[in-house]
């Protein structure tokens, strides 16, 4: 166990060193979702009035690019080079390869969330009660775990370069069609029912609710959806985990 | 080195996500405020649990004379002949010889856009059933009305946007509605009015007629019969006798308009009664269409006049253009009197904020007007409480019953035998809480102190007055297209001094596009100014020849802003317009005025100078 955990926090710190020394991918996954959140809240007119429903929306769109981007391309890149071969030879585990990279998402995902949730209360003028910020922000940092399973599926399936197109095409897909950037009621009819089918709605649905943003929300099915889809996320991801190590 | 990179970068984000949920900002401090603020101003108006004592009831029904009503906690909790008072322990007692306490009014007929719910809400209308307003915030005033708290809002229902077709009636009003294109779209246009919020469905149905488009007959029997699959009832917009005979043979619900443009028949009338169809006549405003309102009465009433606000004083004074056919109030009053003897149920709405109508007091204007339309004053009354209650399917208001909401009227003097003592509103409860009946400060204009309004000599001059500051304005906030941009230019003033310049596009997109330079409060919350003190506006301007104009700007109504033109050339021009001029503007409530190039597309840019207040 001592071992495992010392591989992991060896990984961990790799992953950030590694993360450090490139910052030119931190910079714009960290600030292009509170660029948007600053236009859309702050600067366009008439933008004042929801500042905080968008923060709820935001959240989750600032915690996809780490998890979408830092797993899909960098995973696909370290198998395409054959990093991952000498990973699975070495003696260092599966797990902390795959644990270090998790962890070192949630911490840019937190850091995502902080600038955010900083500029929302600082410069947009959001005003909650202290258990809703709590709760909101811990609902947006879990809210990372689904697009890690997303990342890992596009970083075992694909190569390093489609892993590029493909993960932009799944996170400007999922953040637009799933209301994170336009609030969904302003949203065609037949877009509002496809909706439905991407975790980002859910997982913008559970923020909008701890929120108490208007409209009536059911917020079991929500949970239910997003554990649902986790777990299909989660056998996809092992699916694609075995049939790149048996290639 | 790695082994720690991970321990530190860790610590680090964690104490920074603790951190943050302790700086971020509670709107802890503003509510304690807001509630000393209030304590201040009355004590009485933090509690929301009273009695009153021998005083005379209106139940939403009937007269009950010498009763005392328990309401606790918002709620209406005991009525009675007899109440021990020992055990209440020490509680506000309203008691009156001579009091008639009413359910809260509820106004049947509205469409609430701006200040509605507060102007409303001071005249003890307690609730606005809207028959087409903008959806936009629908959902939120559904969780409003479904909490007890203290609020200075009258609660909303609505219809939301109204069934009508492109061009047609509803979509003259400068901003996109969802209007029904055939037949086979009008189940999904349901489904989208549900979710929008809307908790009936109105259309418009205003066949035969050369002004506007309207639904056909059978676009409109689909949106009853749609209407009521998905389990809302349907209520129509109609303006004719064979309109609403087409409907009432459709099985509609209620129509929410008399028609005036011939005497009903007896066929029509027993089928309506048949049918248990309810009428909302809105005789205030056809009697305001007929030229034949009584505002200025109303607006002289001392009792009524001290609490209405600039916008609720406008909308009473305008009147409709001219007098449209079909609309005689004669007939309007004799067709109520029908339909009410056949057994047809009416109720009180004022369609309001419509010409010659206000928010609250119409409501209360409506139930005169029903008075004499042959019902009796208790009819009346529960034309406006109690009836509309049932037929709408309010459950927790309209009647005062053990459990239901208290919202409530106090008003002196005895209804039942004098209708006109309804206007002397002594108090108004709000969920129990009592409603302030007078103007709110924050409405009265602070005088301005600085004339000039820009001499754009210094940045500083670009806020002249506290609240006042000179910004780009432009149709883009209607939905339009228009964009303007302003700069404060050094030398290209009058005489060499600094001036505004403003490059302005104009361009399609909204009804009357504008595109210019705005000096005055508009970011809310707006403070009203008053100007009261000045006569014209003066401002020196060149620039792109073409069409210009000065809009005034309202602190409290939301209506088309009155507007004077001016011309441009490339020589400097001095002009002054009276502030007489901007007709309609309440110069103690003005919340700016805009320099525009505009409704004429196209580029334009022109230097401002001087602009001042004499």
């Amino acid at each position: 166990m001592n071992r495992i955990w010392q591989s992991f926090v060896l990984e961990t710190g790799a992953e950030l060193l590694k993360a450090f020394r490139a910052p030119e991918f931190i910079f714009p996954t960290l600030g292009m979702p509170v660029a948007f959140y600053s236009l859309f809240a702050i600067l366009l007119p008439g933008s004042s009035n929801n500042s905080a429903h968008l923060l709820a929306t935001y959240g989750v769109f600032a915690v996809m690019g780490p998890a979408i981007f830092g797993f899909g391309i960098s995973v696909a890149n370290e198998r395409d080079k054959g990093w991952l071969d000498l990973k699975l030879a070495a003696p260092s585990q599966g797990f902390s390869y795959i644990g270090a990279k998790v962890f070192s998402t949630l911490l840019f995902s937190s850091i995502s969330l902080i600038i955010i949730y900083l500029v929302a209360g600082f410069g947009a003028g959001v005003e909650l009660p202290q258990s809703t910020w709590a709760m909101m922000l811990v609902s947006h940092v879990l809210a990372t775990f689904p697009f890690i399973l997303i990342g890992l599926i596009i970083g075992f399936s694909c190569s390093g370069n489609a892993a590029i197109a493909i993960s932009n095409v799944i996170f400007l897909a999922l953040a637009a069609l799933g209301g994170l950037w336009i609030p969904m009621m302003l949203f065609p009819q037949s877009m509002q029912t496809f909706a439905h089918f991407l975790p980002t709605f859910h997982l913008s649905e559970i923020a909008l609710f701890i929120l108490g943003a208007s409209g009536e929300r059911d917020i079991a099915y929500h949970l239910m959806i997003v554990g649902l889809m986790s777990i299909i996320l989660l056998l996809l991801t092992t699916l694609a985990w075995s049939k790149q190590r048996s290639r | 080195m790695i082994k720690y990179i991970f321990s530190i970068v860790s610590a680090v984000v964690i104490i920074m996500l603790i951190t943050l949920v302790f700086i971020l900002p509670t709107n802890r401090d503003s509510a304690n405020a807001d509630s000393e603020n209030q304590q201040a101003d009355n004590t009485s108006a933090l509690t929301n649990t009273l009695l009153f004592k021998n005083i005379r009831l209106f139940d939403g029904t009937e007269f009950i004379e010498n009763t005392n009503v328990l309401v606790k906690e918002g709620l209406i909790a005991d009525i009675s002949k007899s109440i021990d008072i020992q055990h209440l322990g020490d509680i506000r007692v309203i008691e009156g010889q001579n009091l008639t306490v009413l359910p809260g009014i509820i106004d049947a007929h509205t469409h609430s856009y701006g200040n509605a719910l507060q102007d409303a809400l001071r005249f003890g209308v307690t609730t606005h059933l809207d028959m087409f307003t903008n959806e936009m915030g629908l959902l939120e005033s559904v969780q409003q009305r479904q909490n007890l708290q203290q609020t200075d809002k009258t609660d909303l229902f609505s219809s939301g946007t109204l069934a009508t077709v492109d061009g047609g009636h509803g979509t003259q009003y400068g901003f996109a509605i969802d209007t029904i294109q055939n037949i086979d779209g009008v189940a999904a246009w349901v489904t989208r009015r549900k979710q929008a919020g809307a908790d009936y469905i109105k259309l418009v149905y205003m066949p035969n007629q050369q002004y506007m488009p309207s639904l056909d007959k059978a676009t409109a029997l689909e949106v009853i019969k749609q209407g009521h699959l998905q389990g809302l009832k349907v209520l129509a917009h109609i303006s004719s006798f064979s309109a609403a005979k087409d409907l009432i043979e459709g099985d509609i619900d209620g129509l929410v308009h008399i028609f005036a443009d011939q005497v009903v028949t007896s066929d029509l009338l027993a089928m309506a009664a048949e049918k248990g169809v309810f009428i909302i006549p809105t005789l205030g405003v056809i009697a305001s269409v007929n030229q034949q309102n009584r505002n200025s009465e109303l607006l002289a009433d001392e009792r009524i006049s001290g609490a209405l606000s600039a916008a609720q004083k406008e909308t009473l004074q305008v009147s409709f253009s001219h007098a449209a056919s079909g609309f005689d109030f004669a007939i309007a009053k004799q067709n109520v009197s029908l339909f009410h003897q056949a057994g047809v149920t009416i109720l009180a709405g004022s369609d309001a904020p419509n010409p010659g109508t206000a928010y609250g007091v119409s409501a209360y204007h409506e139930i005169i007007l029903l008075t004499e339309s042959g019902l009796t004053n208790a009819e009346a009354l529960a034309a406006a409480t109690g009836t509309t209650a049932t037929q709408f399917s309010l459950e927790d208001r309209g009647v005062i019953a053990v459990g239901k909401r208290a919202d409530m009227v106090v008003i002196e003097g005895d209804p039942s035998l004098d209708i006109d003592t309804i206007f002397n509103l002594k108090h108004v409860l709000k969920n129990g809480y009592q409603v302030q009946q007078d103007l709110p400060q924050s409405q009265q204009g602070v005088a301005i102190e600085n004339p000039m309004l820009g001499d754009f000599e210094t940045q500083d001059s670009l806020q002249p007055n506290e609240g006042f500051n000179w910004t780009q304005t432009h149709d883009g906030y209607a939905n339009g297209n228009s964009t303007a941009t302003i700069t404060r230019v050094g030398n290209i003033g009058v005489d060499g001094s600094a001036a505004l310049r403003v490059v302005s596009t104009v361009e399609a997109g909204f009804p009357y596009p504008w595109a210019g330079a705005a000096i005055g409060d508009f970011s809310p919350p707006i403070s009203a100014a008053d100007i009261a003190a000045y006569t014209h506006i003066t401002f020196d301007v060149k620039g792109s020849k073409g069409n210009y104009r000065v809009m005034s700007f309202s602190a409290t109504s939301a209506n088309i802003p009155p507007s004077q033109n001016f011309d441009v050339s490339s020589q400097w021009q001095h002009i002054r317009l009276p502030l007489s001029g901007f007709k309609g503007l309440d110069h103690t409530q003005v919340s700016g005025f805009a320099f525009v190039a505009g409704p004429t597309l196209g580029e334009y840019e022109f230097v401002l100078d001087n602009v001042s207040l004499e």
